[in-house]
């Protein structure tokens, strides 16, 4: 009865009010196909998702996105194995605070975190809106940088389940590389992908004097 | 008349009912077998689920109960009755806490070295719970095993029964033509039918009823968690924090009971209550500023943009209140944090980009104190299994905050502010409280994250227990006590002796009764054995010569004999009376602080020969 399950950490990043929370909100809300009942309690929200018969268990820790909050971003990433990082396709500002936290992951979030560029609030185009951050932009620091890329609209739900989507199909095959190369540990029920387990050192010192 | 002869009575003498009785226990054995593997298999899943636990705890899994087999009746009729751990559970709890109040620690512990311990005695205790319910499964499922057993029993008796009677008549048949049509009949597809029954072990029923007590057995093993650190804490509340507290436990008024004062485990590792002392300082220099209008809380922190924070304002602070003062375990303090969260979350619509000002602005208007004690207190002391998804994020928020509050300074805030202040308040928003006190803690609490990450990857694989990095005195004064006092009970008996001189005795008197531990000559003992022999030749009259042969031999035999023994004893004796004399009063002068171990040994020694 009991299916393998892979919990994943993924830190939501961006400038505020770019649409973080309400791309995770959509997400979680939406009646997406194989679809398991949200959890839903504060700023933190989970999903599972059924990905090519594996089940992903999404842990979402949303992020405060003002700039007196940036230092503390260290403390939301720590050990994640994923990380959206939003920007306002109708702001360029939050395009180059997102090109800041994209540097900022690969230099102090773990080394095989996945991330997700997402230009948010497509549908204000359609609306009137004038685009200020082109597509091929983000296309193209998504591919200088090994990123996934998405343009997605939490409003109407456009491209949001393809997000999550993209993301935990690339688990599978991170589990499998570690597999490989690594030691015989089998994934349980529940288990997280420790992406900085090959780093730890459980040394015991504990020799008795006596 | 033909029918009744091819149907024979069950009283007919020639059927065996012995015989259909072995074959039905025969039969229930393996089903029994088959039944225990199924057990087993299940007790596997049942320890993978418990490992794989996905609420925090039990409240919460009430609350968000998508069990599908469980109902929420079932849960509470299941877990109301557990209010108290069972007895053999508790009494680890006393030994645990038992051993820590030995001193058998080089130096006090620091609050991390606690930590550790406290989670190595956690991973026991989980264990030693999954064990404890196991066994109660088991003998649950035995019950239930058991009227399973006994229905399938009388099946099978049933089915031998039929059998036995199809196969006599079959037997005692002698029509050739009827055997076909009895071979194809209602017996034969009664018994393939009870075959295919019985070999039906479990029923999708049972199967569900299985999963059900699987699923209680879990949330028993969470309940009996929470229940393990909140006696554990209410131990330590009673026995005090120092080592030396057996003896002077304490009654303690219920309103001091309620008071569990965090500060206590953290006073061996000063980083942490000086971090404390200046954060309670800091955070109350600035609520003070806010009620004195020389900030405004609401701009600084962009909280005027529709989020009003006066509503929940006077239960948020009651849930501080319970957080810091009231609650005592770490499982109860994360409670606490979680419906914090909750009330700040659900009462009005916002994003996380709200929250953490929100939750700040509440920090410093209510002045919590002691809050940071308190948060680091959940994350050392809380099961680390426990500590996952939604109370890892209550905590990050709250210690995310805290830092924050941490690093204000003077001049985070307008110039005009800086004018105002005063020369104590000035001093206190100089520099974040990081820059003045480093809090070894960072390090070593990443370490341990990342350690007990892999701690949990090597449960799921091999479980095993992690060693408390601490280590054990190689001295012990209660011991050292006991070893002077032997030791001088033994220079004791060894100064009042007093050694003997040697006694010769007279050679003329025959009869001592020291004779044999004196040492005589091999003609003096001639001269005995042949008086003896004198004396029986003459009670007798005569000797012959071959008696006297005998004689002789036994004579010079007897003589080679004890001169050899004698020769020996009187050697050793010798020796070892010089030697003892000459050890003696070698060390007749000295006192015993002024001996050597090499010297101890010796005197060790001369006690033993002593004594033999």
């Amino acid at each position: 009865m009991n299916t393998s399950v892979t919990s994943i950490k993924l830190v939501l990043l961006g400038e505020a009010a770019v649409g973080k929370s309400s791309i995770v909100l959509r997400f979680v809300s939406n009646d997406f196909a194989e679809n398991k009942e949200p959890t839903i309690g504060a700023a933190f929200l989970t999903q599972r998702v059924t990905i090519n018969e594996h089940t992903v268990k999404f842990e979402i820790w949303d992020t405060a996105g003002q700039e007196r909050f940036a230092s503390l971003a260290p403390m939301y990433y720590r050990n994640a194995q994923a990380a959206l990082v939003v920007y306002d396709v109708t702001k360029p500002q939050s395009f180059i605070k997102a090109r800041h936290w994209v540097k900022e992951l690969h230099e102090q979030a773990s080394k095989d975190i996945i991330i997700a560029l997402v230009g948010n609030k497509i549908d204000m185009l359609q609306e009137g809106g004038e685009r200020k951050v082109a597509r091929e932009e983000g296309e193209k620091l998504a591919e200088e940088k090994g990123l996934l890329f998405f343009e997605t609209s939490a409003k109407t739900g456009e491209n949001v389940n393809d997000v999550f989507l993209g993301i935990g199909e690339k688990i599978p095959l991170k589990t499998a590389e570690e597999q490989n190369s690594a030691s015989n540990e089998r994934e349980s029920n529940n288990q997280r992908v420790d992406l900085n387990a090959a780093n730890d050192g459980t040394s015991a010192n504990s020799a008795c004097s006596c | 008349m033909a029918r009744q002869l091819f149907t024979p009575p069950i009283t007919n003498p020639r059927f065996d009912p012995n015989q259909s009785i072995r074959e039905s226990y025969k039969n229930t054995t393996g089903g029994m077998q088959f039944q225990q593997n199924l057990h087993e298999d299940q007790n596997d899943n049942e320890r993978s689920s418990c490992d794989g636990d996905e609420n925090s705890t039990t409240g919460e899994r009430l609350e968000n109960n998508k069990s599908p087999i469980l109902t929420k009746q079932e849960i509470d009729e299941a877990l109301n009755t557990v209010t108290n751990l069972p007895p053999e559970l508790s009494k680890l709890i006393d030994i645990f806490i038992d051993d820590l109040k030995q001193p058998k620690y080089v130096r006090p512990l620091s609050v991390l070295q606690l930590s550790s311990l406290f989670q190595s005695f956690y991973i026991k205790f989980d264990k030693a719970s999954f064990q404890h319910v196991s066994s109660a499964n088991n003998n649950g499922y035995y019950f239930s095993g058991g009227g399973s057993s006994s229905f399938l029993a009388a099946k099978e008796t049933l089915s031998s029964g039929l059998s036995g009677i199809f196969g006599r008549s079959r037997s005692s048949s002698g029509n050739s033509l009827m055997r076909p049509r009895r071979s194809s009949s209602l017996f034969s597809n009664e018994s393939i039918s009870n075959s295919t029954n019985a070999t039906q072990m479990l029923s999708p029923e049972e199967i569900k009823k299985q999963l059900k007590i699987n699923e209680l057995n879990n949330m028993k093993i969470e309940k009996y968690m929470e229940l393990c650190e909140r006696d554990v804490f209410k131990k330590i509340l009673i026995v005090g924090t120092s080592v030396s507290s057996p003896n002077k436990m304490k009654t303690f008024k219920p309103h001091q009971l309620q008071t569990f004062k965090v500060g206590n485990l953290f006073r061996n590792s000063v980083e942490f209550t000086e971090y404390n002392k200046l954060l309670n300082e800091k955070i109350l220099c600035l609520s003070k500023l806010s009620t004195m209008n020389k900030i405004n809380l609401i701009k600084f922190l962009s909280l005027n943009n529709g989020i009003d924070p006066e509503p929940k304002f006077e239960e948020i602070k009651d849930i501080l209140y319970e957080f810091t003062y009231h609650s005592i375990s770490p499982c109860e303090k994360i409670k606490a944090l979680l419906k914090l969260h909750e009330i700040m979350t659900y009462s009005q619509e916002m994003s996380n980009d709200d929250y953490l000002s929100l939750l700040i602005y509440y920090i410093i208007t209510i002045v919590p104190r002691d809050i940071f004690l308190n948060a680091e207190f959940i994350r050392l002391f809380r099961y680390k299994k426990k500590l996952v998804e939604t109370e890892s994020f209550a905590l990050t928020n709250l210690e995310a905050a805290l830092v924050f509050v941490e690093g204000l300074t003077k001049n985070d805030f307008s110039n005009e502010l800086q004018d105002k202040l005063t020369v104590n308040e000035s001093k206190i928003l100089e520099n974040s409280i990081s820059s003045r006190v480093s809090l070894p803690s960072k390090t070593a609490i990443m370490h341990k994250n990342n350690g007990n990450n892999g701690s949990n990857l090597g449960d799921i694989v091999t479980p095993t227990i992690q060693r408390p990095d601490v280590t054990r005195s190689n001295s012990y004064d209660g011991f050292r006590t006991v070893f002077d006092s032997s030791l001088k009970n033994i220079i004791g008996k060894i100064r009042s002796y007093t050694p003997p001189h040697p006694n010769n005795t007279s050679n003329n008197n025959l009869h001592s009764s020291n004779n044999l531990n004196i040492p005589r000559s091999s003609s003096q003992l001639s001269m005995e054995l042949s008086n003896r022999d004198t004396t029986e030749m003459s009670r007798d009259g005569s000797r012959s010569t071959s008696s006297s042969s005998r004689s002789s031999a036994s004579l010079e035999h007897g003589n080679r004999e004890f001169t050899g023994d004698l020769t020996v004893t009187a050697s050793i004796n010798g020796a070892d009376k010089k030697e003892f004399q000459k050890s003696w009063k070698k060390y007749k002068g000295y006192k015993f602080e002024d001996l050597t171990i090499c010297e101890l040994r010796d005197l060790f020694e001369i006690y033993q020969k002593m004594m033999q």
